[in-house]
């Protein structure tokens, strides 16, 4: 006996419906809630300048994730900086320091900063910090009396920098500053916190210095421009999956003394600033070594960027400037 | 002869109506996430601001040096005032197009379109 169909009336119908909907919603607020990959993004002052994180990853840890980035970014703004109460402030202030005793932070920039300053002829150097205080920079930059450059000079540079056994120790009144690589170094941290806290991609850019990447599921090609130097708008718009962008240019702190302009990047042989460079973009594996390699070839210019070992970097961007004011690009390598 | 139904009060038919409903409400929750015209996205340092490029408006701007002026008319915009020394990105002309950016680099400030071509923006500036 075929069993009888019932009629479906309308309050079933709406009953239907209602449910529908519901199960609809239901499901919706699962996925936002539970499942689903954010992207955060957030941009904060911090080294001095400003800071831009973006984090991929689940809902429930990306919050989580992102804060603990800028409270990375603050420790090793602290640790690192040449004044204050961290760890480089009281190596400074002392004079000395015991090699086994440094934090892995310290240890790994003074390593980084002697290979670089040995591939480059000593045009990076982390040691210059009596000299940039002679100049001002960045707060009071102004042209000081050749003798107090030459007086500066006599206590800058790595040569006042002695190692015996396991004690580093520094000529009286000499600086470490490890500004022109400690930006792209604690964006390289950042970034590699955020992945050890399952962000699936990240981004970090700190005063210019960008390191990103991402894993083959969640990852993206970032797109990263380039300023131009002579000019408010973007020079290049570079496309990587992984790696880092560091920037150096004469416009970043300058001033002008009659018609002679002074740029913030010092030239270690001179303790003059460089001239001739608007600004140089390294594109590499990590932004600590394009960070460095970028302010050295400010100093060196194009000479300096050719004999640069190939496997350090993917492309390097220098634009000159002549005493004419005529702008030139040049490039070694690519993506 | 006909053979018998497993569900005798439920035809296949029957999930068309729950079905159109389930996607009638997941496309109209999506439809909120796109991105219907372009926008002006101004970072500021400690802040992101968006604002509708279809409004005409002159809005201030606190960065490192103090306050920027910034001007959205005829769906384009441009930093009108800035107290840098440079003024460089005063004299930069209006932005109308997705991925047009001015930056102010003394002030920390950068201005971009944003919009349909959302994909032109990019994700970060290396200055």
């Amino acid at each position: 006996m075929r069993p009888a169909r019932k009629k479906i009336n309308s309050g079933m119908i709406l009953v239907i419906l209602l449910g529908s909907l519901a199960s609809a919603l239901l499901v919706r607020i699962f996925i936002s809630d539970n499942d689903k990959i954010l992207e955060l993004k957030n941009r904060t002052p911090v080294l001095g300048t400003f800071a831009t994180y973006i984090v991929i990853a689940e809902s429930e840890s990306a919050g989580l994730i992102l804060s603990s980035m800028d409270s990375l970014a603050r420790y090793l703004d602290n640790e690192l900086g040449v004044y204050g109460d961290g760890e480089l402030s009281g190596l400074n202030m002392r004079g000395y320091a015991l090699i086994s005793e440094l934090s892995s932070d310290l240890d790994y920039l003074l390593k980084s900063s002697l290979f670089i300053s040995s591939i480059t002829d000593s045009l990076f150097d982390p040691a210059m910090g009596a000299l940039v205080n002679t100049w001002g920079f960045p707060s009071d930059p102004h042209l000081p009396d050749s003798a107090d450059i030459i007086s500066a000079l006599s206590i800058s540079g790595l040569d006042n920098v002695m190692v015996s056994g396991d004690t580093l120790s520094l000529s009286s009144g000499t600086i470490l500053d490890f500004g022109a690589i400690a930006k792209g170094y604690t964006a390289d941290r950042i970034y590699n916190l955020a992945r050890e806290m399952g962000a699936g991609a990240a981004l970090v850019e700190i005063g210019g210095e960008i390191r990103c990447g991402g894993d083959a599921e969640t990852g993206r090609l970032w797109r990263l421009a380039v300023r131009n130097p002579r000019g408010d708008n973007i020079m290049e718009m570079i496309e990587i999956e992984d790696g880092a962008v560091a920037t150096s240019g004469d416009y970043e702190n300058y001033f002008f003394d009659g018609e002679q302009r002074y740029c913030h990047i010092l030239d270690p042989r001179t303790g003059y600033p460089e001239t001739g460079t608007a600004s140089v973009t390294v594109i590499c594996a990590n932004a600590a070594f394009g960070d460095a390699l970028a302010t050295a070839v400010s100093v060196g210019g194009i000479d300096t960027a050719e004999n640069l070992p190939d496997s350090l970097f993917n492309l390097i961007i220098v634009v000159t400037e002549d005493v004419n004011g005529e702008v030139t690009e040049w490039r070694r390598g690519g993506l | 002869m006909r053979s018998a139904r497993e569900f005798p009060f439920f035809r296949i038919n029957d999930l068309a109506v729950p079905l159109v409903l389930f996607f009638l409400v997941f496309s109209f929750n999506d439809r909120g996430d796109e991105t219907s015209e372009c926008r002006l996205e101004v970072n500021t340092g400690d802040s992101i601001l968006h604002y509708e490029l279809s409004v005409d408006s002159i809005f201030t701007v606190i960065g490192n040096l103090g306050e920027m002026e910034i001007s959205i008319e005829n769906e384009r915009a441009r930093i009108s005032s800035s107290p840098c020394p440079g003024q460089d990105c005063v004299r930069q002309s209006w932005l109308s197009r997705a991925g047009d950016m001015a930056v102010c680099v003394p002030s920390g400030v950068f201005i971009v379109i944003s919009g349909k071509d959302e994909n032109l923006s990019p994700d970060a500036v290396s200055y």
